[in-house]
């Protein structure tokens, strides 16, 4: 085999490289779509949402999907949620009662409540 | 020590437990003398009672144009339960709130709307505050437990146009300030409580109030639908005083006063219209009771026919209670019903059963 045809079979190599590699830098985006799509492949049975934004996840205290179990009344007075500290005193400065009248009428009666609050308590396993 | 408190849009009602010495033979002390309702006594021989305080949830503003009129207004105002506001207003308070706007020819201001917080009124929020700071006093102990009531949502109302929320959080704030413990529970929970001891605490009650008609259904002390309606003895007072031209105020005291039977005809224009709307409102509101609890997912199912018990200022009108029993029947409530009765004190049955509550919770 002789000097010309060594340099034949190189330049012929060279080529194919050279295609192969032309094919695939043609290929580039779709061989990394593949490499991502299989490397980042989301669980197929995953049914919770994409958390909420930070902001809007304070201001969402009912998570997606609660159900109200007794329908019409509503969420908020069964879930313990201490709000109070979000609410303002309440200013009353500058009211000044000027009259010593008695405050509205009472009345009293002689049937206690012990005996309920008992019965009461005792069917809620108090 | 406990309270309860039932804030209505009508009245606000205390409720709390006193002692009573009995008299003692030999001995100069007299029956009936209250010992101070927040201490209870070491021993002796004394019985418990319930001391309520109620007083009318109304107010009045008057704005004097010139010093001489302050002067002149605030004399005119003896004997009135009445404060002055920071800008030199007279913000007249309870039932004389009422009587001082029929003088005048206009309505009184109402700081709670449909049981709860007034949205209509600018000046509610600190009325309401002053009005409870003074009914509820200071806590004895710190920390003392009040239970007070809340509406429920209404079925006859979008949510978003109706949330207790707010109130809640400005009732316990306001509580909070004067010492109390306090927590929140339904006003017809509460009228269970008060007058369901004897059914082992399962039944329906109805608290008719002002504002709104509550309803709770109760199995074994554990309330398992609570809903509301949002026509009650306002709408009455607002549909008489559209009918006859008179301010709502006026149509308010001469239902409360005057005497007349739903279901009987009356010779007073007003009270005869007073008549008809009461039997619309009882028509609509077993109606929407009806509807509402027909295919209810937590109803439980009763084997029992269940007592029905009412209370409140609403249906203290005579023969209330009988026409609510015949249009129950007549618009298929869908529960077994053994009786509807009116509770043993209608217009405290919240108050008492929010003072039990506040004992065990």
């Amino acid at each position: 085999m002789g000097t010309s045809t060594l340099l034949v079979i190189c330049t012929a190599l060279a080529g194919l490289c050279g295609l192969v590699v032309g094919y695939g830098l043609g290929r580039l985006d779709w061989i990394a779509g593949k490499v991502l799509t299989v490397t980042h492949l989301p669980k197929a049975a995953d049914p919770t949402p994409p958390p909420l934004p930070r902001r809007q996840q304070s201001l969402d205290p009912f998570p997606p999907g609660w159900a109200d179990p007794m329908c019409s009344v509503s969420p908020r007075a069964r879930i313990n949620i201490n709000e109070t500290k979000f609410v303002a005193p309440v200013d009353t400065g500058g009211m000044e009662r000027l009259d010593t009248n008695e405050l509205g009428k009472t009345t009293v009666t002689t049937d206690g409540v012990q005996d309920a609050a008992s019965r009461l308590a005792q069917l809620k396993g108090n | 020590m406990a309270k309860g408190l039932d804030v209505g849009t009508s009245y606000i009602v205390l409720a709390q437990e006193a002692w009573k010495t009995k008299p003692m033979p030999g001995l100069s002390n007299k029956p009936g003398v209250v010992a101070t309702p927040s201490i209870p006594p070491v021993a002796g021989d004394t019985e418990t009672i319930i001391e309520y305080r109620e007083f009318r949830d109304a107010f009045y503003i008057i704005h004097p144009t010139t010093p001489v009129a302050m002067k002149m207004i605030e004399k005119g105002l003896q004997g009135k339960v009445f404060v002055r506001d920071k800008d030199g207003t007279f913000i007249i308070l309870g039932q004389d709130a009422i009587e001082k706007a029929i003088e005048r020819n206009d309505s009184a201001k109402r700081p709670m709307y449909r049981g709860v917080v007034s949205a209509k009124e600018k000046e509610a929020k600190r009325v309401l505050a002053f009005i409870l700071q003074q009914v509820v006093g200071t806590a004895a102990v710190p920390d003392e437990k009040l239970i007070f009531c809340v509406p429920a949502q209404p079925v006859d109302q979008e949510d978003d146009a109706f949330d207790v929320g707010y109130h809640e959080d400005v009732v316990t704030a306001i509580l909070a300030e004067r010492g109390y413990a306090a927590k929140a529970i339904n006003e017809a929970e509460a009228v269970c409580y008060s007058e369901l001891e004897n059914d082992d605490y399962t039944g329906v009650a109805l608290s008719c109030g002002a504002g709104m008609v509550n309803c709770c259904v109760m199995l074994n002390g554990e309330p398992t639908v609570m809903f509301s309606t949002t026509k009650s003895g306002d709408w009455i007072d607002r549909m008489v005083a559209v009918a006859m031209g008179e301010p709502d105020s006026a149509v308010q005291a001469e239902k409360e006063h005057g005497e007349f039977t739903i279901g009987q005809p009356n010779t007073n224009p007003v009270l005869a219209a007073v008549c008809s709307y009461y039997e619309r409102l009882i028509d609509y509101t077993t109606k929407n009771l009806a509807a509402a609890m027909a295919d209810h997912k937590a109803l439980p199912k009763f084997k029992q026919p269940l007592p029905v018990v009412v209370a409140g200022g609403t249906s203290q009108a005579k023969g209330f209670v009988d026409l609510f029993a015949q249009k129950l029947r007549e618009n298929d409530f869908p529960l077994p019903v053994k009786e509807v009765r009116h509770a043993k004190d209608p217009l405290h049955a919240v108050a008492r059963g929010c003072l039990i509550a506040a004992k065990i919770l």
